[in-house]
């Protein structure tokens, strides 16, 4: 015997379809039983249920009749095990009796270390639709709102189940699969920011960044389309590695050497933007650029940003001579050089995050470079 | 020559240079002629028909600049539940409405809750003790909350597990879905709307705006809130409404836009919310609720991404700001794009744009910026005792500056908002003429403007329409009053005689 209450319901005896047979009350009957699958129903509790408006006599008839219906057609098992356990005062279903029930499996399933893909799958394709979709049962308030309660349940008992999933198919490394159970998280949950890091982490780990950047894209719609937001920073930041990884890769090779920073602010912090990107600048690019600059001006720079001190051969013996001398001006002027210098070289591309925290003096600085547009530089703010 | 319509003894302003004739001859869908006295006899011949305006006036057509076109069609076909003060006043008109019910749902709008002494929505018990057999979906005012009945949670997918799904104390779900749950049920729920349907209450609605004299809509359809399923059933058979709708799709996906072939994308593009819900982002505090200002929806380098895409892909783009300090994200975004680009003459638009600075006008029309706004929204929330000055303490003469706009050089061109408020362009232009803050008002040819030539310059449709002129489409509307002459507060009580749409009558109450 089969049994299904998930989408449209089907109960199978014998190779045949019964449900019909039995009518939406006995169909009702057996999900409660099997809602309640490991204890007593009373018949009390069934007949408030189902027939709450009948007077006793009429709701002990109709339990009964309903009873009857059910084993009418739903005979016992291969070892002659009756389906139904019933007495004078309750009700249960046999757990013993050869059957199989979506709902009680999905029940039953606790998650554990021997859990294999094919036994969580299985389970996944039990979830067809709502539990008893398409039934309501007029004038049975209670039952109507355990049908509810249950739907919430078993939505809950699906998620549980596809990220388990996702953990086993993440354990085998079958990324694949893994994004389409993801793909089937993020249709209950359109929203869920954790699910969409995890397929960009996942693209990456198939080496499919241009997907992970489109789909980053598209779930910037969906937030923007369906609750007028935009991605969390975590999110927003992890596609902006992504993005930049592949901008990097894209150039390599090419005649044009192009060079790609990321730069951040903080508000209220003078100099801080200059400062980062002076900072990312002697990481990352050669230092003929840094030279082009006289001692002054890399002292000057090294007011904000220690780090391109290391240029200076003889800093200490400077450090006297300059100290006293530099003027924020200074600083600045030395900066829009450096920029321009490396401009005549590279293609430079800064991207600013947080733009809108910006420093006054950083945004001054970059108001200037817009307005100069500065040689082989594009700057990008996020 | 014959023509097929006359119009005579109107006070016919051109809109063009201030020009008025006496007369307008149409000939298919174009005007064919416009002229003084009795010269118009020539063009008179058996079949044609001859509409006397009595001396009212006649102007072109109404364009309405920002209408959400499907969402006004199932309003018309929902019910309006503002009205009721109790549950049980509520419960009444639902229970009225489930004895006339047919198919689908019951569909109602316009709760908020202060209307009830309890000062909280209605939850599936209350509404089941009217209506327990047929799906009931109520919305609140800006279509935040939805609340169901208990039938209702058992005949639509339900998104359970989303935030936002308001539980009782036996964690069962009230009926009151707030948030992600809101935004998940409200798309399962208009995706679930048959075309068909959107056809009917659509092909409804056309009789009212055109009573109101609207010969082309601004259809801002799709995204947050909305259905793309709107947006989508507008492209494809958009034309097989009487009236002109140019579609802005309020998405992100530039990709599907250019699909589609559209030149423009936005409208309702969220940088900010509203006043009334405290989400318009201000550059100081609300007077009701001090220590909040409001907040912008994206960040000033995601709005540049976007924007700067729309420059280089040649669209047009309408985004949605109130505040100043949305107003301001936006300027810097075009300002941006405009120094990455160099691109100019797409006519961006900001809709509403209720909150503008002197400095940022200025700015605005440097960039060539359209400013679609909604001038009746000072008729309903306008001067010291309404919900502008609520909210906005004594800046509430800072809204809607009209008259420093256009003294500025920015093309304003109006727009109702339906179905937020009611498509009545005459509405709009008394609410320009008689803004409660008097330096903001405009005259009446400007505020006419708005909503014709402007309307039209705003979608690149000026030389097809705005102005009556030979050559350009019969859009045309004759009033019940002499606009120009009738007394400023009364502008509102004037109706629209007669509509012609590229030539055919679609709407007359001529005597």
């Amino acid at each position: 015997m089969s049994i299904h209450f998930l989408g449209k319901v089907k109960i199978r005896y014998n190779e045949k379809n019964v449900e019909e047979k039995l009518g939406s009350k006995a169909i009702a009957l057996i999900c409660l039983l099997a809602l309640n699958r490991k204890r007593y129903v009373s018949r009390e509790k069934l007949e408030g249920y189902l027939w709450p408006d009948s007077d006793t006599e009429a709701a002990r008839y109709n339990l009964r009749y309903n009873l009857w219906l059910i084993k009418k057609n739903v005979g016992k098992d291969h070892e002659g095990r009756e389906f139904l356990y019933v007495d004078n005062e309750c009700c249960a279903i046999n757990s013993d009796y050869l059957c199989q029930c979506d709902i009680i499996d999905i029940m039953d399933f606790e998650t554990s270390p021997e859990d294999t893909i094919q036994r969580v799958m299985d389970l996944k394709l039990l979830f067809r639709g709502d539990l008893l979709e398409g039934y309501y049962f007029k004038n049975c308030d209670e039952f109507n709102d355990l049908i509810i309660f249950e739907r919430m349940k078993f939505d809950q008992h699906k998620i549980r189940i596809l990220k388990r999933l996702v953990e086993l198919y993440e354990g085998e490394d079958n990324h694949e699969d893994c994004l389409l159970v993801i793909d089937e998280i993020l249709e209950m949950e359109p929203f869920d920011e954790d699910m969409a890091l995890k397929v960009l982490n996942t693209y990456v780990e198939l080496e499919k960044p241009v997907a992970a950047v489109a789909y980053y894209n598209d779930f910037n719609d969906i937030l923007a389309n369906g609750l007028g937001v935009f991605p969390s920073e975590k999110l927003r930041n992890r596609y902006i590695e992504i993005k930049s990884s592949l901008d990097h890769h894209k150039h390599i090779g090419g005649k044009e050497s192009k060079f790609n920073l990321t730069s951040y602010c903080i508000k209220n912090i003078e100099f801080f933007w200059i400062s980062d990107v002076v900072g990312k600048i002697v990481k990352n690019i050669d230092f003929n650029c840094i030279d082009q600059l006289n001692d002054k001006e890399i002292y000057a720079l090294g007011r904000i940003q220690g780090d391109i001190l290391n240029r200076l051969n003889n800093k200490d013996s400077l450090e006297d001579v300059y100290k006293q001398d530099i003027m924020d001006v200074g600083i600045i002027n030395a900066f829009i050089k450096l920029i321009n210098c490396i401009g005549d070289k590279y293609s430079l591309t800064i991207t600013i995050l947080n733009s809108d925290h910006m420093d006054s003096t950083s945004a001054g600085v970059l108001e200037y470079l817009k307005n100069t547009k500065a040689k082989g530089l594009e700057l990008i703010e996020k | 020559m014959g023509a097929t319509i006359i119009i005579k003894n109107g006070r016919c302003m051109t809109m063009e240079n201030k020009n008025e004739k006496d007369w307008i001859a149409i000939e298919g869908e174009e005007i064919i002629a416009l002229g003084n006295k009795d010269e118009y006899e020539a063009f008179v011949d058996r079949n044609t028909i001859v509409l006397d305006a009595k001396g009212n006036t006649v102007l072109p057509g109404f364009i309405d600049s920002h209408f959400h076109v499907i969402q006004t069609a199932l309003d018309s076909v929902s019910l309006d539940l503002s009205g009721a003060k109790t549950y049980e006043e509520l419960g009444e008109i639902i229970r009225d409405a489930c004895k006339q019910y047919t198919k689908g749902y019951i569909r109602g709008i316009h709760i908020s809750e202060e209307q009830f002494k309890e000062k909280r929505f209605p939850d599936r018990a209350i509404l089941d003790k009217y209506c327990s057999d047929v799906p009931v979906v109520l919305n609140s005012m800006e279509y935040q909350v939805s609340m169901l009945n208990t039938y209702a949670l058992l005949y639509f997918k339900i998104p359970f597990t989303a935030e936002g799904v308001e539980l009782d104390e036996k964690q069962m779900p009230t009926g009151i879905f707030r948030k992600q749950a809101n935004a998940i049920l409200r798309k399962n729920i208009l995706n679930g709307i048959p075309d068909s349907e959107r056809r009917e209450a659509t092909t409804k609605v056309m009789a009212d705006i055109l009573m109101n004299g609207i010969t082309t809509v601004n259809a801002m359809e799709g995204g947050f809130m909305y259905s793309d399923k709107d947006a989508d059933f507008l492209h494809e058979y958009g034309n097989e409404f009487p009236i002109d709708i140019v579609l802005f799709y309020q998405t992100m996906d530039i990709e599907k836009i250019k699909a589609m072939n559209l030149k423009r994308v936005g409208g309702c593009f969220y940088i900010d919310g509203t006043f009334r819900a405290r989400t318009a982002a201000l550059s100081f505090e609300y007077a009701d609720f001090p220590g909040t200002m409001g907040s912008l929806r994206m960040t000033q380098g995601e709005l540049n991404d976007f924007v700067l895409k729309c420059y280089k892909n040649g669209l047009q783009l309408a985004l949605y700001t109130i505040g100043d300090r949305a107003i301001e994200l936006a300027l810097k975004a075009h300002e941006n794009a405009y120094y990455q680009t160099g691109i100019t003459g797409l006519r961006h638009r900001l809709e509403h744009v209720e909150l503008a600075t002197k400095e940022q006008i200025i700015r605005a029309k440097k960039l060539g910026i359209v400013f679609s706004m909604r001038p009746s929204y000072e008729t309903y929330w306008g001067g010291p005792d309404k919900m502008y000055a609520q909210r906005l303490g004594d800046n509430y003469t800072r809204t809607n500056p009209f008259k420093s706009i256009v003294n500025a050089g920015v093309t304003i061109c109006g727009g109702s908002d339906s179905n937020v408020t009611e498509p009545r362009p005459l509405l709009g232009i008394h609410s320009a003429v008689n803004h409660p803050v008097e330096k903001h008002r405009v005259g009446i040819y400007e505020a006419i403007k708005m909503y014709t030539y402007n309307g039209a310059y705003a979608v690149f449709q000026e030389d097809r329409k705005g102005t009556l002129t030979p050559g350009k489409l019969a859009d045309v509307v004759i009033l019940d009053d002499d606009i120009m002459s009738v007394d400023h507060s009364k502008i509102k009580g004037i109706k629209v005689n007669a509509t012609i749409k590229s030539g055919e009558i679609l709407f007359s109450n001529l005597k």
